[in-house]
C-alpha cells in the first residue's frame, strides 16, 4: 500500500508541475480576451495589456519533422524578417507597416510570430489549441496542408480565432467554416488556369496539345488535385491517357515513369512533395525520358529543394504558383532581397504566402483596431485596406467571401530555365516565353 | 456474500482504483487550461489503447506491431456513422468493436501461428495493406479523409464537446471499465493460461493448454479495446485520414507506451501513456525554435527509459526502491530534528 | 518494355537486399529486429555528403572511409546501447532500436537541417542504351556495390575465423562460449558489420537518391519483409527475399496498379508466411 501511495504522490507532483503550465495558459487566455475587448473599445485606461508595449501574437504553423522541415525553416526565417519590418522603422522598404513601429491603430503594438508544429493532422490540432489557449494568438497562418488545416480549424472554430491557410482543397471552402480564410486560389482555380493556359497555347501558339497524363501522390493533397484535374481536363476536351496515384514515401518510382513513358502524353501533370518530385526527376533521367511538358502543381516542384538539388536539370518544368521572385514590383523585390540576404536562397511563392497570410491577419487586426477574432473576420470580409505598393503579390485586393475565399486571388504559371523560376503566364507580367516542347535529356 | 469476499480479496486493487481515479478526476478541477485538458484526454485515449495492447502483448506475449489497424477501424466506424447516418458514437463504437473482433478472428488464424519477429512484421504488413486500402477507397473518404465536425448538435450525442472536460470524464469512465476488465483477465484462468503461453508456449501446450484458442481470444479482446480507443480519438480530433491514423509509428507508439510504463501490469500502460503523452506534447511546446529537437529529446528519453528501466516505470514503485527512498528521507528528517 | 521492367526489378531487388542483409545479420546473430537500419543508411548518406562537400571526393572514393566510419559507429552504438539492451527483455531491444532511429533521424535534422541533399558531381553518370533497355550507370553503381557486399559477406562468414565464430554464436551462444569463442566480441563485430553494410549501401545510394533525414523509414518495412521472406535471418535468404520484392514491386507497379504495388508486396509476404511460417528458406 505504501508503494502505491508513493506512486500516487509522485503522480500528483508531476501533474501539479504540468498544471502550473496549464494555469499560465489560463492567464494568457484571459489577458488576450481582455486586450481584445479593451482595444475594441479604444480603451486607454493604462492597463498594461493595451499599452504601447503590448505584443500581438500570430501563430505560425510549420512542420518540425518529416518532409516539410525545410519549408518550415524557411517560413520561420521569413517570419523573423516580417517581424522586424513591422515592429521597426524601415523607410526604405515598400512593405506593410515598414514606416511605422508596430501596428498604429493598436497603439503601436508589436507583433510576434509564435511557432507551432503541424507535421501531422493530430499534431496540428494539439498545437493549434496550444497556440490559441496558452500563447493567446490572434490568428493562425503557416504552411498548412489541407489535412492539417481541417484539424486546426476544429480548434479555431471553437475559440473564434481566424485561420488564413493556403490549403487548396475545395473541401475547406465547402465546409462552411466561419473563421477560415484563403488568400489565394483553391485547387479548381489553379487547375482551371492550367488548362486555360493549355487552350491558349493551342490557339495562339499552335502547340497541338491533345493528351494529358496525370500523376499525383496519394495523400489528401495529390488526390484532390487529381480529381479536379480529371474533371476539368474533360471539360476542356483533353484526353487523359494515364492516371497514376503513387505513394509519397515510395522507395522508387521506376514503374510510374515507365508507365508515363509508355503513355507518352503531350502534357504530364504532376502533384508531388519535394522528396518524391526529386525521385521522379532521377527516374526520368535514368529512363532517358522527359515529357514534352511537365506541369507541376506547386508543392515539391517549387520547393527550394528542387532547384538547389537539380540545378539546370530542373529546366523546362512548369508549375502553377501564387508568386515568383521575378515579379516586377518594389514590394516583391524588397522582400525577396531581404530573404536571400538572410538565408542565401531564393524566396519561393509558397513560403512567402504562408507568412504573408500572417501579415494579412495583422493588417486586418490593425484595420479593425481590435484583436478580437470576430472583428478580424469582419475586416477580412469587408476587404483589406492595403496600399497596392506594399503588396508583393500585386493583387487587386483582399476581400474574403463568406466561404473564406479571397475574391481577388490569382494564379500564375512559372517555368524553370537555367535553374531559375521565370513567370510565363499571364502574359502581362511574363518574364520569359514558354519553352516547348521540352528537350529530352540527351539533347540538352 | 460472494461480492463481499471478492471485495475482500481485491481490497488492495479496489483502493488503488479509487485513489487513482479520484486523482485523475480532480486534476482538471485544479487546472483546466484547454491545452492541458486536451493533453489529459489524449493521455487517457492512449492509456486505453495501451491497456488493450497489453492483453495480447503483455499477458499473452504476442508482440503485435499492427494495432493501429484496430485503432483506425474504431475511428472510421465512429466517424462515418456520425457523418452518414448521424448515428451516435455511443452505438457505433460497438459496431467498430464487432468489426475489429471479427477481423481479429479472421487474421488471427494465420497470424497467430507465427512466432517472434515474424508475428510483428506480419502485423506491420497488414497495417500497410489497410493503409493502402483506406487511401484508395473513395467510399470511405479515401485520401481526403472524413470531416465530421457537427455544429450545434447535442454534445452528449455526438461526443464533440465545446469544452473538453466532459469528454475527459467520459474517456476516464471507459478507462475505468478497461482497468477492471484488465484486472479480471489478469486474475482469471484465461489470464493464467495466457501468461503460461507467454512464458513458454511449447510447455504450455504439452500441459494441455489450447494455445491457439487463448491467443486468439486475447487478440480479439485486445482489438476490441483498441477499437474503442480509436472511436474516442475520432471524436477528439474530428477529422481523420489514413495518413494520420495508420502510419507505422502509431503502432509502435502503442507498444512504446506499454513497455515504458510496465508490460503485463495493470497500471503500467496508464502510467506510460500519461508520461509519454505529456513529454511529447510539452516537448513540442518547449522546443519549438529548432526543428527536430522535440522528437530528438523524446527519442532520447524513450531510449533511456527502455534501457535503464527495462521493466517499465511502474517498476520503480513496485520494486520498492522509491518507498525505501522515502523512508530514508523520513529517517534523515528525523535525525535533523 | 518487359525486359526493362525485369531489369529494373532486379536492380531494385539488389537495393532492398542491401538493406535486408544488414537487418538479417543482426537478427540472425543476436535476435534483434533492428528498426534503426534504415537510419544507419541515412547517416551513411550524410557522411558521404559531408565528405563530398568538405573534400570534394566522389562517393566511390569516399566509400572505404564511410564503411570504416559506419563500422566504428556501429561498434559505438553496440557498446553504449545494444550491449545493455541485450540484457533486458526482447521487446525492449526492439524498442531501443526504434527509439534510436527516432534519435538519429531527428538528430540529423538538428545537424544538417531538413533540406534535401544530393551529390552534385559524380564520376559515373549517364545512360547506356542496350538493345531496347536503358541502363542507368548511376544505378549500376548500386547494383555492383550490392553484389560485391554480398560476396564479401559470404566470404567473411564462411571463410574467416571471425565469421565462423559469429555463425557459431548465432547458432548456440552457450556452446560457442564453451569452445572458447568470445561471444561478446562476436556480437559486437556482427553489429559493426551490419552498420558497415548500411555504410556501403548508403554511400552507393547517394549516387541515385536525393536524401533527407527521414529517408530511412521509407525503406525499413521492406527490409523486414525481405528478411522474413528469405527466412530466419539468413543472409542468402535476405538477398533472395530482396530480389523477390524488387520484382513484385516493379511488375505490379508497371502492369497492374501503382497504388497497390506495396500492397502486393505485403500480400505475397503474408501468403508465404501463412503457408511457410518460417519463410521460404527457413529451417
Amino acid at each position: 500500500m505504501k508503494k502505491f501511495l508513493a506512486v500516487c504522490l509522485s503522480a500528483i507532483m508531476v501533474f501539479s508541475l504540468a498544471a502550473c503550465g496549464g494555469g499560465d495558459g489560463q492567464d494568457a487566455d484571459t489577458t488576450t480576451q481582455a486586450a481584445g475587448t479593451e482595444a475594441a473599445g479604444q480603451d486607454d485606461s493604462g492597463d498594461d495589456s493595451s499599452a504601447s508595449g503590448e505584443t500581438i501574437k500570430i501563430g505560425l504553423m510549420v512542420s518540425f519533422t518529416g518532409f516539410g522541415v525545410q519549408a518550415g525553416q524557411e517560413c520561420q526565417a521569413l517570419a523573423d524578417i516580417f517581424e522586424d519590418v513591422i515592429n521597426n522603422k524601415h523607410d526604405d522598404l515598400s512593405l506593410p507597416f515598414a514606416e511605422d513601429e508596430g501596428l498604429p491603430n493598436l497603439g503601436g503594438a508589436k507583433i510576434e510570430f509564435v511557432v507551432g508544429d503541424q507535421s501531422t493532422a493530430d499534431v496540428a490540432l494539439s498545437e493549434a489549441e496550444r497556440l490559441i489557449t496558452e500563447e493567446g494568438v490572434i490568428g493562425l497562418c503557416g504552411n498548412f496542408s489541407s489535412a492539417t488545416t481541417k484539424t486546426a480549424m476544429v480548434a479555431a472554430e471553437k475559440y473564434g480565432v481566424p485561420v488564413i491557410s493556403e490549403g487548396t482543397s475545395m473541401t475547406l471552402t465547402d465546409a462552411g467554416y466561419q473563421y477560415f480564410g484563403r488568400s489565394f486560389p483553391g485547387d479548381d482555380q489553379f487547375i482551371e488556369e492550367s488548362f486555360n493556359y493549355l487552350d491558349y497555347l493551342n490557339e495562339e501558339k499552335d502547340a497541338g496539345i491533345k493528351t494529358v497524363a496525370l500523376c499525383s501522390e496519394d495523400s489528401e493533397f495529390g488526390t484532390n488535385i487529381a480529381q479536379v484535374e480529371e474533371r476539368i481536363a474533360k471539360e476542356h476536351g483533353y484526353e487523359i491517357v494515364e492516371n497514376i496515384s503513387y505513394s509519397q514515401t515510395a522507395t522508387n518510382v521506376t514503374s510510374e515513369v515507365l508507365r508515363l513513358k509508355e503513355a507518352n502524353a503531350d502534357v504530364v501533370m504532376m502533384s508531388s512533395y519535394a522528396a518524391d518530385a526529386l525521385l521522379f526527376m532521377s527516374a526520368f533521367k535514368e529512363q532517358n525520358y522527359f515529357p514534352k511538358m511537365l506541369f507541376g502543381q506547386r508543392g515539391g516542384f517549387m520547393a527550394s529543394d528542387f532547384t538547389l538539388n537539380l540545378g539546370s536539370d530542373s529546366d523546362y518544368v512548369l508549375t502553377t504558383s501564387r508568386w515568383n521572385s521575378d515579379m516586377d514590383n518594389q514590394a516583391a523585390q524588397d522582400i525577396a532581397k531581404l530573404f536571400s540576404d538572410d538565408m542565401g536562397i531564393t524566396l519561393i511563392g509558397d513560403t512567402l504566402t504562408s507568412v504573408w497570410d500572417g501579415v494579412l491577419i495583422a493588417i486586418a487586426a490593425n484595420q479593425a483596431g481590435s484583436t478580437d477574432g470576430d472583428a478580424i473576420m469582419e475586416a477580412l470580409h469587408a476587404g483589406l485596406d492595403l496600399d497596392p505598393e506594399d503588396d508583393p503579390f500585386g493583387l487587386e485586393g483582399y476581400k474574403y467571401a463568406e466561404d473564406g475565399q479571397n475574391e481577388y486571388g490569382t494564379a500564375i504559371i512559372i517555368q524553370y530555365m537555367d535553374g531559375i523560376l521565370n513567370t510565363i503566364y499571364p502574359e502581362e507580367i511574363a518574364g520569359m516565353e514558354l519553352a516547348y516542347p521540352a528537350k529530352n535529356w540527351d539533347e540538352r | 456474500m460472494r461480492l463481499k469476499s471478492l471485495i475482500k480479496t481485491e481490497k488492495s486493487f479496489v483502493t488503488q482504483v479509487i485513489i487513482v481515479f479520484i486523482i485523475l478526476a480532480l486534476i482538471p478541477v485544479i487546472s483546466h487550461g484547454e491545452f492541458f485538458v486536451s493533453t489529459l484526454c489524449l493521455s487517457v485515449i492512449w492509456a486505453i489503447m495501451g491497456i488493450g495492447w497489453n492483453v495480447i502483448g503483455g499477458y499473452a506475449g504476442q508482440v503485435s506491431n499492427g494495432h493501429a489497424m484496430y485503432f483506425a477501424i474504431g475511428a472510421y466506424v465512429g466517424a462515418l456513422g456520425l457523418k452518414w447516418f448521424n448515428m451516435t458514437p455511443w452505438v457505433t463504437m460497438w459496431v467498430g468493436v464487432i468489426i475489429s473482433m471479427a477481423l481479429a478472428f479472421l487474421i488471427g488464424y494465420p497470424l497467430l501461428r507465427l512466432r517472434g519477429h515474424y508475428f510483428a512484421i506480419a502485423t506491420m504488413a497488414i497495417v500497410e495493406c489497410v493503409r493502402i486500402i483506406c487511401t484508395n477507397w473513395d467510399l470511405i473518404g479515401g485520401a481526403t479523409g472524413v470531416s465530421f465536425f457537427q455544429r450545434g448538435a447535442n454534445p452528449l450525442y455526438t461526443l464533440q464537446f465545446e469544452n473538453r472536460i466532459p469528454f475527459y470524464f467520459i474517456c476516464l469512465a471507459f478507462m475505468l471499465v478497461f482497468v477492471i476488465v484488465s484486472r479480471v483477465i489478469q486474475r482469471s484462468k484465461f489470464g493464467y493460461y495466457c501468461r503460461a503461453i507467454n512464458a513458454n508456449q511449447d510447455s504450455a501446450e504439452s500441459a494441455g493448454v489450447n494455445s491457439t484458442f487463448y491467443k486468439r481470444w486475447a487478440y480479439m479482446i485486445s482489438a476490441a479495446i483498441v477499437s474503442i480507443g480509436g472511436a474516442l480519438y475520432a471524436q477528439y480530433i474530428q477529422y481523420i485520414d489514413p495518413v494520420s491514423l495508420l502510419p507505422l509509428s502509431n503502432s509502435m507508439l502503442i507498444v512504446l507506451v506499454v513497455v515504458m510504463g510496465g508490460i503485463g501490469t495493470i497500471w503500467g500502460p496508464i502510467l506510460g501513456a500519461f508520461i509519454m503523452t505529456f513529454i511529447n506534447q510539452y516537448a513540442r511546446a518547449l522546443f519549438n525554435q529548432l526543428s527536430g529537437l522535440n522528437l530528438f529529446i523524446y527519442g532520447v528519453l524513450c531510449l533511456l527509459i527502455v534501457l535503464f528501466i527495462p521493466n517499465g516505470l511502474i517498476s520503480i514503485f513496485t520494486s520498492g526502491k522509491l518507498t525505501r527512498l522515502f523512508k530514508k528521507n523520513k529517517s534523515a528528517a528525523k535525525e535533523v530534528n | 518494355m518487359f525486359a526493362q521492367v525485369l531489369y529494373e526489378g532486379l536492380t531494385m531487388g539488389t537495393i532492398y537486399a542491401l538493406l535486408a542483409m544488414g537487418i538479417a545479420l543482426v537478427w540472425g546473430v543476436m535476435n534483434i529486429l533492428s528498426f534503426s537500419q534504415g537510419e544507419f543508411m541515412m547517416v551513411a548518406m550524410y557522411i558521404t555528403f559531408f565528405i563530398n562537400a568538405a573534400l570534394g571526393w566522389d562517393p566511390l572514393a569516399a566509400m572505404p572511409i564511410v564503411i570504416v566510419a559506419m563500422f566504428l559507429f556501429g561498434l559505438l552504438i553496440y557498446r553504449t546501447i545494444i550491449a545493455k539492451a541485450l540484457k533486458g527483455p526482447i521487446l525492449g531491444q526492439r524498442l531501443v532500436t526504434f527509439a534510436l532511429g527516432m534519435v538519429l533521424s531527428n538528430g540529423m535534422i538538428l545537424i544538417a537541417g531538413g533540406q534535401t541533399k544530393s551529390i552534385a558531381e559524380k564520376i559515373i553518370s549517364g545512360n547506356i542504351a542496350l538493345g531496347g533497355i536503358t541502363i542507368s550507370k548511376e544505378k549500376m553503381v548500386l547494383v555492383v556495390t550490392s553484389l560485391v557486399v554480398t560476396g564479401l559477406l559470404f566470404w567473411f562468414m564462411n571463410r574467416t575465423k571471425m565469421g565462423k565464430a559469429i555463425r557459431a554464436t548465432s547458432q548456440d551462444k552457450e556452446a560457442a562460449g564453451l569452445v572458447g569463442i568470445n561471444t561478446q566480441t562476436a556480437y559486437m563485430i556482427a553489429f559493426g558489420i551490419s552498420a558497415a553494410i548500411a555504410g556501403a549501401g548508403g554511400c552507393a545510394m547517394t549516387y541515385y537518391y536525393y536524401f533527407t533525414p527521414s529517408i530511412g523509414t521509407n525503406f525499413m518495412i521492406f527490409g523486414f519483409i525481405a528478411v522474413c521472406l528469405g527466412g530466419f535471418g539468413s543472409i542468402g535468404g535476405a538477398f533472395i527475399g530482396g530480389m523477390i520484392m524488387g520484382l513484385i514491386d516493379l511488375f505490379t507497379g508497371t502492369y497492374l496498379s501503382v497504388s497497390f504495388k506495396y500492397m502486393a508486396v505485403s500480400i505475397v509476404f503474408l501468403l508465404i508466411v501463412t503457408f511457410k511460417p518460417k519463410g521460404l528458406f527457413g529451417r
